[in-house]
């Protein structure tokens, strides 16, 4: 009979009614789509980070990308075509790119600069690094005296695609080498400290240059990221004096902090959606609530406590919320699957220099929390309007006009 | 003090005093009385003479301040706020000047609601329904809303939803104030009628002679006291 009386109570005002019912609705689809949005993001951003440098994780020796060695090759892995067989074996894992990084002089006969090389597998880092952004001719991969440029490494050479330049270096046994590659293309990541030094050359050079069959780390592409737990696992099991690191790890500075920091915001706009929803929700129930004073003296004066006003209130808040949020889950759903079905576009996110489209990832999670704090909203707006008139003296509340 | 268990009020040097900005306004001064079970009361007095403040007391919807009022054998100023709901909840039924129905159910759905709040049982329930809209003869009404009803038909519900409670006692502050005379006058014959065949204890207030003249004892008041 209370329920039926509160359920009564939401049609003797439609108007009203209906506005709660839209602002639940509006807060509860705004946090969907914010949450949707927020994972499209983050997901996005991911991908970016992944695609572009770091892969999904690598592997190293122990300990080795926090010291600073006179002579890191030593510290470098041997047999490598081993652990590949065995890496390559672990489900999930698409790509491996053996890497290995050294100090060199670049000259185009002229000029000198120095700048840092990266030996890597061209073909597969062609296949699976889409996200680096070559501005001019095209990445390294199938060509084997070919050489990628960064940006400024590029303007201070003056070259351009196809011009040759000769790679200066030491071998790990202390003498000069050299190796005369041809530009396949130029990169720019937006990144000056890495754009002005670094270039890439295909492994097979490198390690010519170098005069070693070893390789300094290991990088994977991997079918999802949640595939990286395989890779650890088969690591830490098998291979003691290796280490394995994600990504998020490896590019703490950029990618973790960014996340974080973007989580922390996110969740203070929610905060913020959520107290707009409450506020209005109290706002509009607290008249209504005031409206009916009188009545609520009488139920008073026939024997209900205060906590039986306050649940009969409540329920018409419960309603009200399931109501309106479920609505806007509906609507937010309907809007990002017409209007925002390309996504939303976007200015480039730190440490990229393109736009890109954000699609809104709408998960059932998602709907689920947004309802859950919707419909919370509802009944804490309802709850704290309630409690001041179920406090009111009998006869005050009778007295009220 | 004992109470005589034949008194459903017993009331001595009953004070009550309302807040007004700084000050406080005398509303009832040293007010004696008794009610015995089955008694039709009329409060009478002009307007401010205290007849709403006292029928508030008596239906525990304000609470004593100064002097004691026993209802039965229980001193009111002692009960605890969940004894106070039980009384309210059983033992008291109201009619106000302005029906104070419940817009959004019917006319039996008003009726049965307190009904529920006391626990009984649906069958039971359903027949004092029955019983109370017959008593005010509002059966064929019985599926209309409040506002499809006349102001004679809203306060018929109201009084059929204070007797269907089966109360101790109907308090009734100015129920006729809104209506015509003719159907104030209908509505104090059911009064009248509940108080003679049911042994209701009734207690209204009215500045109305046409009130006054129902009821076999008359409470005369004037600036908070009892004449
Ligand atoms: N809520 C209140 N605050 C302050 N003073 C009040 C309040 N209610 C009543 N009073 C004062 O208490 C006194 C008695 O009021 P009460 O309402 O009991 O009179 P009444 O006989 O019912 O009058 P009426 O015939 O107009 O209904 C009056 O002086 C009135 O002004
Ligand atoms: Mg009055």
């Amino acid at each position: 009979m209370l329920i039926r009386l509160a359920f009564r109570n939401l049609f003797r005002n439609p108007r009203r009614t209906a506005t709660v019912v839209l602002t639940v609705a509006m807060g509860t689809g705004s946090l969907f789509i914010f949450d949707g949005f927020n994972a499209g993001i983050m997901n996005q951003y991911r991908e970016n980070t992944v695609h572009s440098r770091y892969g999904h994780g690598q592997v190293n020796t122990n300990g080795y990308r926090e010291k600073v060695f006179e002579k890191p090759w030593e510290h470098w892995m041997t047999n490598y075509p081993a652990l590949q067989e065995r890496l390559t074996r672990v489900p999930g894992v698409l790509y491996l790119f053996p890497r290995v990084e050294f100090f060199s002089l670049l000259t185009n006969g002229k000029i000198t600069v120095s700048g840092r090389g990266q030996g890597v597998d061209g073909r597969a880092e062609a296949k699976f690094f889409t996200t680096l952004n070559v501005v001019d001719g095209m990445t390294l991969s199938d060509q084997e005296d070919g050489i990628l440029l960064g940006l400024g490494l590029a303007r201070a050479l003056d070259t351009r695609i196809g011009d040759r330049v000769t790679v200066l270096a030491n071998t790990i046994h202390g003498t000069m080498n050299a190796a005369d590659l041809t530009v396949t293309g130029i990169f720019h990541t937006g990144s000056k400290d890495f754009d002005d030094v670094v270039f890439r050359i295909p492994l097979k050079q490198a390690q010519t240059v170098l005069d070693t069959e070893r390789v300094e780390s290991v990088a994977f592409g991997l079918n999802a990221v949640e595939d990286w737990t395989r890779v650890a696992d088969v690591v830490r099991a098998e291979y003691p004096d290796l280490e394995a690191t994600p990504f998020a790890v490896l590019d703490k500075v950029y990618y973790q902090n960014s996340v974080d920091w973007l989580g922390q915001q996110f969740a203070v706009i929610q905060l913020i959606i959520l107290a707009i929803v409450l506020l209005g929700i109290f706002n509009t129930v607290s008249t209504s609530v005031l409206e009916r004073k009188q009545e609520i003296g009488n139920l008073r004066a026939n024997g209900e406590s205060k906590g039986q006003i306050v649940l009969l209130l409540g329920w018409e808040g419960f309603a009200l919320g399931v109501l309106g949020a479920v609505l806007g889950i509906v609507i937010a759903w309907m809007i990002t699957a017409v209007f925002l079905r390309n996504g939303i576009l976007m200015p480039p996110a730190p440490g990229l220099t393109r736009q890109f489209h954000v699609r809104i990832e709408l998960q059932a999670a998602m709907a689920l929390g947004s309802f859950i704090m919707g419909a919370a909203a509802a009944m804490v707006g309802t709850l704290l309007a309630s409690f001041r008139v179920a406090r009111m003296p009998i006869g005050e509340a009778l007295r009220s006009i | 003090m004992k109470p005589n268990p034949n008194h459903l009020y017993t009331i001595k040097d009953l004070r009550f005093s309302y807040p007004l900005e700084e000050q406080r306004v005398q509303a009832l001064r040293d007010v004696t009385l008794t009610i015995e079970k089955g008694e039709f009361a009329c409060l009478s007095g002009p307007s401010g003479s205290g007849k709403t403040t006292l029928l508030n007391i008596l239906g525990l919807i304000e609470s004593v301040q100064e002097g004691v009022v026993f209802f039965q054998d229980r001193e009111l100023k002692a009960l605890s706020e969940r004894e106070k709901n039980r009384i309210r909840r059983y033992k008291i039924g109201f009619v106000f000047q302005s029906f104070q129905l419940f817009p959004v159910l019917r006319a039996d759905e008003n009726v049965e609601y307190f009904l529920t709040r006391q626990g009984i049982p649906r069958k039971e329930r359903l027949k004092r329904v029955d019983e109370a809209l017959d008593a005010v003869g509002l059966r064929e009404h019985r599926a209309k809303r409040p506002l499809e009803m006349s102001g004679g038909q809203r306060q018929r519900v109201a009084l059929a939803r204070a007797i269907a409670k089966r109360p101790e006692v109907i308090i009734a502050d100015e129920p006729t104030a809104s209506l015509d005379q003719n159907t104030g006058r209908g509505i104090m014959e059911i009064f009248k009628r509940m108080n003679d065949e049911k042994r209701v204890t009734v207690i209204v207030s009215s500045h109305d002679p046409m009130v006054h003249a129902f009821a076999p004892r008359r409470l005369e008041m004037k600036d908070g006291f009892l004449c």
